[in-house]
């Protein structure tokens, strides 16, 4: 038998016994069910992205403000012993780049939340904590040494989105005169 | 003419493709439940995946049936793997019937079933279903030369495999 003949009746032989003539196929009800999943799965697909853009950040900052609050904390050095005590700068648009590490952050990075998400954050902070501090004196180390400490811990973190977030703690905060969260 | 949505770009591919996919499935897998759950976990990731999906028919089809042969693939994996583990459990023999046409759709059945899955899935879609070699090359997304290889060596093996039940006859 030529190789073309070889070939024509092993053709033939698959085609007689072919597996899906077997009258098992879908009928058009259960095609529907099928089609009837498919779609629900791609409107379930596309239904929850917009949700955590801005839901993850805030659970982030809800979540670091508990462990804050919680947490002990000694109070911040006097202003004079700490190294790089740089006057208050304006603030503007460029805080976004080279971020200054934590224990260098001023009262006026604390006003100057940072961009994107934050504002809905802030918003959602306790009521008392979102009130501005007030700007440090910018008479020089001379003159802040003569003023009471005041104790101040600053933190930052990275939410899970990427958006960085800053805290400034005022140890004269107090919750329960100011009608914060309890 | 507003742009087609997501669902209903996947509606059409679904309607145009699903009977055919079946048979395919059921070509490639050997079982009827098995062939209803590939098909269904095709569409179900085109579903997840429907931002990947080429917006054209043929495009789109392609993309189903690639999915479905990779899935074929898999099962027959896990499968060999658990073949192998268990070698005491008998391996699928035709089951004995007064037609003819069952113990020959068996018979193929059996003997697809002893082809790697990229090599059944060559010989299904050339020998079953009709296609050249250059629609299963852009189907499969894998040059010509390796369809023609795939379904030299495919008929060579069923021709080993199904000669038994021809009495002999190459």
């Amino acid at each position: 038998m030529s190789p073309r003949h070889q070939d024509d009746e092993l053709r033939r032989r698959l085609r007689a016994g072919d597996p899906a003539d077997d009258g098992r196929e879908p009928d058009r009800a259960e095609l529907l069910r099928w089609r009837r999943r498919m779609l629900d799965a791609a409107a379930e697909r596309q239904r929850p992205a917009l949700r955590p853009i801005w839901l993850a950040p805030l659970a982030a900052a809800a979540l670091a403000a508990t462990l804050l609050l919680t947490l002990p904390w000694r109070p911040a050095p006097p202003p004079s012993a700490r190294p790089g005590n740089a006057p208050p700068s304006a603030p503007d648009a460029g805080r976004r780049d080279g971020m200054p590490a934590p224990a260098e952050m001023t009262a006026a990075d604390a006003t100057t939340p940072s961009q994107g998400f934050s504002r809905q954050a802030t918003a959602a902070l306790p009521e008392a904590m979102a009130q501005p501090l007030p700007a440090k004196t910018t008479a020089g180390p001379a003159a802040a040494a003569a003023t009471p400490a005041v104790a101040r811990r600053s933190v930052q973190f990275t939410a899970p989105g990427g958006t960085r977030i800053f805290w400034t703690l005022d140890s004269r905060l107090d919750l329960k005169t100011q009608g914060g969260a309890s | 003419m507003a742009a087609e949505s997501v669902s209903e770009h996947l509606a059409r591919l679904f309607d145009g493709h699903a009977p055919r996919l079946y048979r395919l499935a059921r070509r490639l897998s050997g079982d009827a439940d098995a062939a209803r759950d590939l098909v269904q976990e095709a569409f179900l990731r085109a579903a997840r995946h429907a931002g990947r999906l080429p917006r054209d028919e043929a495009g789109g089809e392609a993309w189903l049936v690639r999915t479905l042969v990779n899935l074929c693939r898999d099962r027959w994996r896990r499968e060999h793997v658990r073949r192998r583990r268990q070698p005491s459990l008998p391996a699928a023999q035709p089951v004995p019937d007064a037609e003819d046409t069952a113990l020959a759709r068996a018979s193929v059945q059996q003997a697809l079933a002893g082809l790697p899955p990229r090599q059944r899935a060559v010989v299904v879609l050339h020998e079953m279903e009709g296609l050249s070699s250059a629609d299963i090359a852009l189907l499969l997304g894998v040059a010509q030369v390796t369809v023609r290889w795939h379904l030299a060596a495919g008929r060579k093996r069923l021709r080993a495999l199904l000669r038994p039940v021809t009495g002999g006859r190459p």
